[in-house]
């Protein structure tokens, strides 16, 4: 069933759109919650929790693109609940690893975006990322949207886990030097 | 900003960005007349560089002319002025390492080609023959191409550097990195250089040498990866206008690893 039938089910209410969701994107939907909370219990609850999450938004939402839609409900909800789990110690997994990468370039800092800011780092960090060359673009993205593993990442693209980290640290500081030059406090 | 909020807002990005990250695949390839043109040459620079060391091995005794130091001298010295260095206005440039080495014109290279298995001209007409037929470029093209390639390897192979056998690893990216390894004079040591146009960097992801001039049409010539009769070709590293790195792979089909890899050794002239 395409997408466009799905959330066609979920406006008239039929249940069977949670069915289908799950029977498409479940796999989907656990694997990213999986990277991130490393424990298969916790990933089928985020996918149990996503779908009626879908259920309750959609609609008045009507997803352009269910899948990126769908990633990223399960990847917020993911993350909210590695933060409860974890608070003020690092936890286990790929977020925790994923946070020592990204402070190389985020030294700890007291600061809290207004939503504002938020917005414009957003739209300055899609821009960012457009610029990048596909195969960079699309590692960076895998390692820090959907928290894959390095080896993971590597087995994608066929390439030596050190070439992997070594892509993912130059645009880091590709990151860094655009973020410096955009006038971000480093 | 937070590194924890690096990573929620990471969460906002474009949709197109998501999706397009997880439907992507193995890098794609480089279009196919580059791909034939780095075969032959690195076919025909195969053939020779064995054929010249075997040429070498087996010769002894006064019937080989020496190496002619001065010529080599002037030709190390004159590397600013070489061909191949013509876009060092283009960036800044770093000195080169003491065993980088270039040559000037075909003439100097000719000094070295004679004790070899064929005369310069000889070998530069066969390259460059070779380049025309199995590749979309002009005879002009194939000939410039050539040219390079014999003014940069054949030093190497007068120094009677010893080739200790063949390695690889994967190359990515055609139109950017450049993954090279080699050691250096008897030194056991590896390195990986992942090579973007700016910088140098090794595998530790430590930055080695920034704004690295390159050169990109010598790197878009030299670089690329593909089987042709166990043939792989992954390289020349050029900076400075000099290649400093020759790294050709022979591969019988096996999988390549850390522990199966080898690379040139090449020395400097007169040391």
């Amino acid at each position: 069933m395409d997408d466009r039938q799905i959330i066609t089910m979920y406006f008239v209410r039929d249940e069977i759109a949670l069915a289908e969701t799950q029977q498409k994107y479940g796999e989907y939907v656990m694997s990213i919650a999986y990277n991130i909370l490393d424990n298969v219990q916790d990933a089928q609850e985020c996918l149990n929790d996503t779908l009626l999450k879908l259920w309750n938004l959609i609609p008045p939402e009507n997803p352009k693109d269910l899948k990126a839609y769908i990633a990223k409900i399960v990847r917020n909800m993911a993350m909210d609940r590695y933060r409860d789990r974890t608070r003020q110690k690092r936890g286990s997994g790929q977020v925790a690893v994923a946070l020592s990468e990204i402070e190389e370039i985020f030294p700890a800092s007291n600061d809290v975006l207004s939503e504002v800011e938020r917005r414009a780092f957003v739209a300055f960090l899609n821009q960012f990322l457009q610029t990048q060359p596909e195969r960079e673009r699309n590692v960076f993205i895998l390692r820090y949207f959907y928290m894959d593993s390095v080896s993971e990442i590597a087995k994608t693209y066929k390439l030596k886990e050190s070439h992997v980290l070594v892509i993912l640290s130059r645009t880091r500081q590709k990151l860094k030097k655009a973020m410096e030059k955009e006038g971000y406090a480093i | 900003m937070k590194a924890n909020d690096f990573l929620n807002l990471m969460g906002e990005i474009d949709d197109s960005l998501i999706v397009n990250a997880k439907n992507a695949s193995a890098p794609h390839r480089s279009p196919a007349w580059r791909r034939m043109l780095i075969i032959a040459a690195a076919a025909c620079l195969v053939v020779s560089v064995l054929t010249a060391m075997i040429v070498i091995t087996m010769r002894e005794g006064p019937g080989v002319p020496p190496i002619d130091t001065e010529t080599t001298e002037s030709a190390a010295s004159s590397t600013e002025n070489s061909p191949s260095s013509e876009k060092e206005t283009e960036g800044e440039t770093s000195g080169a390492p003491p065993w980088s080495i270039g040559f000037d014109s075909m003439e100097q290279i000719s000094v070295f080609l004679q004790a070899a298995n064929g005369s310069a001209e000889e070998w530069d007409q066969y390259l460059a023959q070779n380049l025309y037929q199995m590749s979309n470029i002009n005879h002009t093209e194939a000939k410039e191409v050539a040219n390079r390639i014999s003014g940069h390897v054949y030093p190497f192979i007068k120094e009677g550097f010893e080739m200790e056998g063949f390695g690889a690893d994967i190359v990515p990216s055609y139109e950017e990195d450049l993954d090279v390894r080699f050691k250096v004079n008897g030194s056991t040591t590896r390195f990986i250089y992942y090579y973007d146009r700016s910088d140098l960097w090794n595998v530790d992801g430590e930055l080695v040498i920034e704004d690295v001039p390159i050169y990109n049409t010598t790197i878009d010539l030299y670089y690329g990866e593909r089987w042709a009769n166990g043939i792989r070709l992954y390289g020349l590293v050029v900076i400075d206008g000099v290649v400093v790195n020759v790294v050709i792979f022979l591969e019988d089909g096996s999988e390549f690893s850390l522990d199966h890899f080898d690379c040139f050794e090449f020395r400097q002239i007169g040391s």
